[in-house]
């Protein structure tokens, strides 16, 4: 029996539930602030305390903020909506219990389309839901062996999406490229900063594994603390390997929440929470339900921007460019604006492409800088390309002046000017430096004229240092080899 | 002075006459209510600064004014951000809140002073039984009897012309029948509950004791209204309910539920004077009807059930961790087990217990489901009743106010006390009770109306007044 299940191969089913923090000014139910980072209990009040007598004002931007998302992930929209208490007690929790949308949630149906070794992939979006963050606990030490615990309730309140997929996701890696898509189309979307490191991008996974064709699903782990988009996947990956090896033992996988531990690279079983699983969940009486009319869920619509996949084929219909151009100028919106703005002064596309993939991004990476953070505009790349096309200065020596721009900021005309990088191009003055170069240089004349044709490249590179690689390139060649005729 | 007697109008006339009569008045009344409070156990807490109140609105207009020196009481489980707020339970002794209720800044601007913080069931559950973790209050006429909470109480003695109270399935309106006061439940969002501690959120009301109709239509336009610190609170026109009282109520319809008579534990003086209630409507030109209500008497059970499921969630709250009282425990789990066990009382934690398991997975579909299906069906049969007549009457209480032993003991108490006056709760509608005439206790006929009509039932209970007593707008 053991031997048997030893061959045989296993599948994973893998799905995720995302919670995202809204970049709403204030909380859900209250006007305190949803800045991040500030002192302990200082952004509270007594509706997000849990005060007795408070009364919780739902805020409408973050309703909008929830539809615009779901809309961003192709989800069908509720029209009417309550707001339910999902109760359970707990230190993080100020009111004993959750307001969610458990009945209602604000979009079902939805699905993102990822790329995966050149091919496309939906993963299907199950619903996403509005509800409230919880507060933080800070436990002195380890927390299992902490003698006392704070807890910090600036977070309570804060609005929160949550992201449930169905169970569409085949591996570790397509879990990570969800993750950075559905990352993407957010940002897009401008709901949330999505930021792992600060918690406002956060991932759970369901994890189970089959016998490979099956369609039963065997009992699943619930995956926690990955707060990256790499320790999603290597948790994953983890995760899946180890259930493998209990199956091949022919053992059962054990139900249970697991911990991530991103320094040791295992998962561990949590102390489970002694919240009951009972939520006893209704609509908080205290909260109105809302109705989502038509004309509403339309003006949200009209404010969404174009999304990724839309510019993506925009990019490849409207401008020729290959697949993967289009899909890293479409991978943040301001990429994506910043080639649009460039090219409305230089209508190149692929020219504008290059520059951006294989200059821009290169010392943004360097810098580890955002495109948001960039010195030089769209207005300006234009003009140094501009520069190349009037034979002002080489393409060589834009490079320089592109490094000049990103470090300063400065037009590329200034820079050049400054610089004295005009390029040149008078057919005298480059016959005088060449004639003296072939008179300096009489070996490799000698061997070209001996038939070394590789003795020119090295006379074409004595010119350009003569003229600090100002000279027109193709006018050097042409005449140097007219002189040595 | 003869307290009962007296109107806000009437006083603010004496007011006007001498120059110390606010001062004055108001200090007796605040002697008597300490006097009253050794006696009755009426209030949780005096407010030791009362005459300083007093002295803030010395002198101001009343027209500016219209509360300037009357005394108002509050039940402790309204906020103010001065007064302790316990709501009569040991997990909130000593509790000072931030919030100022709605009522309470409406009152105060108003020129109101408040005498202090009247008793009431912990948290307001316990449907008028008068117990608190601080107080058993007593009733005004017989001591060995409940006043039900401390509220209607603190009216009928006199220590407060006004006392402001919560209703979620009819502890103020029986309250009001146990004295001898007039209570108004008004229309679910009638009136703010931004700063009320929640018991039973989709059944609660704040609601309003007087000695009068005039007076409390004189409160209800003052604190009515749309407030947006409380979403379930509506914006409907609020109306001069004072004014509405100058007319005779004419062409009226109040329709009597078949079968009033014959529920369980009615006792027959308060069939009689129901009765006579009824005749003096009729006297008035009134159209007395009967109506059939079938389902109208599921309404004790269907509230106790939804009033459990919402107070087992609103009070999860007090778990020793941010507020109130927290018992000493070694870890999370043994604090908040601890902390709740201590600091609720047996009749409370009973209830939230029946709260939790009504709401269960593994019950909810025998008790809050069908709840919340009965409580559409007595909503839609009393909207459709009231197509037909203006308002339904009922007694308030199927009994006089019961033994101080009984209320402590009797379990039973609870669903045959709430047998007339939860409907009006369930189904969101504006219900008050006029003291009726009986021979050794107070009763009450209970009125219910349409949503925001108020005024009709203040109309009622004003010529009632008149008929059966001295008329004191006199």
């Amino acid at each position: 029996m053991v031997k048997e299940v030893k061959t045989v191969k296993f599948e994973p089913v893998i799905g995720l539930e995302i919670h995202v923090e809204l970049l709403t000014k204030t909380k859900i139910f209250c006007g305190c602030s949803t800045t991040f980072g500030a002192e302990p209990n200082t952004q509270t009040c007594p509706v997000c305390l849990g005060l007795p007598g408070a009364r919780p004002i739902l805020n409408k931007r973050a309703v909008e903020f929830a539809m615009r998302a779901s809309l961003a992930l192709n989800c069908d929209i509720v029209d009417y909506t309550t707001f339910d208490r999902k109760n359970y007690f707990y230190a993080d929790l100020p009111k004993g219990y959750q307001i969610s949308q458990y009945f209602f949630p604000m979009g079902t149906n939805g699905y993102v389309d990822i790329n995966v070794n050149g091919e496309s992939r939906r993963i299907r979006i199950h619903q996403l839901h509005l509800e409230e963050d919880t507060g933080k606990l800070l436990h002195v030490g380890d927390i299992l062996a902490s003698p006392y615990s704070r807890v910090d309730f600036n977070r309570a309140g804060v609005p929160l999406i949550e992201i449930v997929t169905e169970p569409d996701v085949g591996s570790a890696e397509e879990a990570r490229l969800f993750l950075q898509k559905l990352r993407t189309i957010l940002l897009y979307t401008g709901i949330s900063d999505c930021k792992m490191e600060e918690g406002s991008l956060r991932c759970d996974a369901n994890v189970s594994i089959r016998p490979r064709g099956s369609d039963t699903f065997m009992n699943k782990t619930e995956l926690k603390n990955m707060n990256s988009f790499r320790s999603v996947q290597r948790g994953i990956e983890f995760e899946i390997k180890r259930q493998t090896g209990i199956c091949k033992d022919g053992k059962e996988v054990v139900p249970e929440t697991r911990h991530w531990n991103e320094d040791k690279g295992t998962t561990t079983a949590m102390r489970s929470k002694f919240a009951a699983s009972d939520y006893r969940c209704f609509p908080d009486p205290n909260v109105i339900p809302l109705e989502t009319d038509s004309s509403w869920i339309e003006e949200v619509r009209n404010q969404l921007p174009e999304l990724p996949d839309e510019k993506q084929e925009r990019f490849k219909e409207e401008y020729q460019l290959p697949d993967y151009d289009a899909e890293v100028l479409t991978s943040s919106r301001e990429l994506a604006d910043f080639f649009d703005e460039t090219l409305k002064d230089y209508n190149e596309p692929k020219t504008v492409s290059n520059w951006i993939m294989s200059e821009l991004l290169a010392y943004l990476k360097a810098e580890k800088m955002e495109i948001t953070g960039c010195k030089i505009a769209p207005r300006q790349l234009a003009q140094l390309l501009q520069l190349i096309d009037k034979g002002t200065i080489s393409g060589k020596i834009a490079k320089t002046v592109f490094e000049e721009m990103f470090q300063r900021g400065e037009d590329p005309e200034t820079i050049v000017e400054e610089k004295g990088l005009v390029q040149i191009a008078d057919e005298g003055e480059l016959e005088r430096i060449i004639e003296e170069v072939i008179e300096a240089n009489p070996g490799p004349v000698e061997d070209f004229k001996g038939g070394k044709k590789k003795a020119l490249g090295f006379l074409v590179g004595q010119v350009m240092k003569a003229t600090k690689g100002k000279a027109n390139p193709q006018m050097v060649n042409k005449l140097l080899g007219e002189k040595l005729k | 002075m003869e307290i009962s007697s007296l109107t806000i109008t009437k006083l603010h006339g004496i007011y006007k006459a001498e120059e110390n009569a606010l001062s004055e008045t108001c200090s007796t009344i605040y002697d008597r209510a300490q006097k009253a409070q050794e006696k009755y156990d009426i209030y949780i807490t005096l407010d030791k600064d009362f005459l300083a109140q007093v002295e803030k609105v010395k002198g101001k207009k009343i027209e500016e004014y219209p509360l300037a020196g009357v005394p108002v009481s509050l039940g402790d489980n309204i906020c103010t951000d001065v007064l302790e707020t316990t709501c009569g339970s040991k997990m909130m002794e000593n509790y000072v809140s931030p919030i100022k209720a709605f009522v309470v800044d409406r009152l105060t601007r108003a020129g109101a002073v408040i005498t202090g913080k009247t008793n009431l069931d912990e948290f307001g559950i316990g449907d008028a039984r008068g117990h608190s973790y601080f107080a058993h209050s007593k009733n005004p006429r017989v001591e060995s009897r409940t006043a039900g909470c401390g509220a209607a109480c603190a009216v009928a003695l006199g220590t407060s012309l006004i006392g402001l109270s919560s209703d979620a399935r009819g502890a103020l309106r029986q309250s009001a029948a146990y004295c001898g006061v007039t209570g108004l439940k008004p229309t679910y969002g009638r009136i703010s509950r931004y700063g009320l501690i929640d018991y039973a959120s989709s059944l609660d009301q704040i609601g309003i004791l007087a000695m009068n109709a005039l007076d409390t239509a004189l409160i209800l336009s003052l604190v009515a209204g749309k407030d947006e610190g409380d979403p379930t609170s509506l914006d409907k026109p609020v109306l001069d309910y004072h004014k509405e009282l100058i007319e005779k109520p004419k062409g009226l319809k109040i329709g009597i539920i078949k079968e009033w008579d014959e529920v369980e534990g009615l006792e027959e003086e308060v069939k009689k004077a129901f009765e006579a209630g009824l005749e003096q409507l009729k006297d008035m030109g009134i159209e007395i009807m009967e109506v059939n209500a079938p389902s109208f008497f599921h309404s004790p059970y269907t509230a106790a059930i939804i009033g459990a499921v919402e107070a087992f969630s609103n009070l999860a709250n007090f778990d020793g961790v941010r507020f109130g009282f927290r018992a000493s425990s070694n870890h999370l789990h043994e604090m908040y087990i601890n902390t709740r066990t201590e600091g609720f009382g047996e009749h409370l934690k009973r209830f939230l217990a029946f709260g939790a398991l009504a709401s269960s997975e593994k019950h909810f579909q025998e008790y809050f489901l069908p709840a919340q299906k009965m409580r559409t069906r007595i909503k839609d049969e009393l909207e459709e009743i009231l197509e037909e007549v203006d308002m339904i009457a009922t007694p308030t209480v199927p009994f006089m106010a019961p033994s101080l032993e009984r209320v402590e003991k009797d379990c039973s108490i609870a669903p045959a006390a709430d047998t007339f006056t939860s409907a009006a709760n369930l189904a969101g509608l504006p219900a008050l009770s006029v003291p009726v005439k009986a021979e050794t206790m107070p009763a009450g006929l209970q009125l219910m109306g349409r949503p925001f009509q108020e005024n009709l039932l203040l109309k009622v209970s004003h010529a009632l007044e008149k008929s059966s007593m001295q008329d004191p707008s006199n």
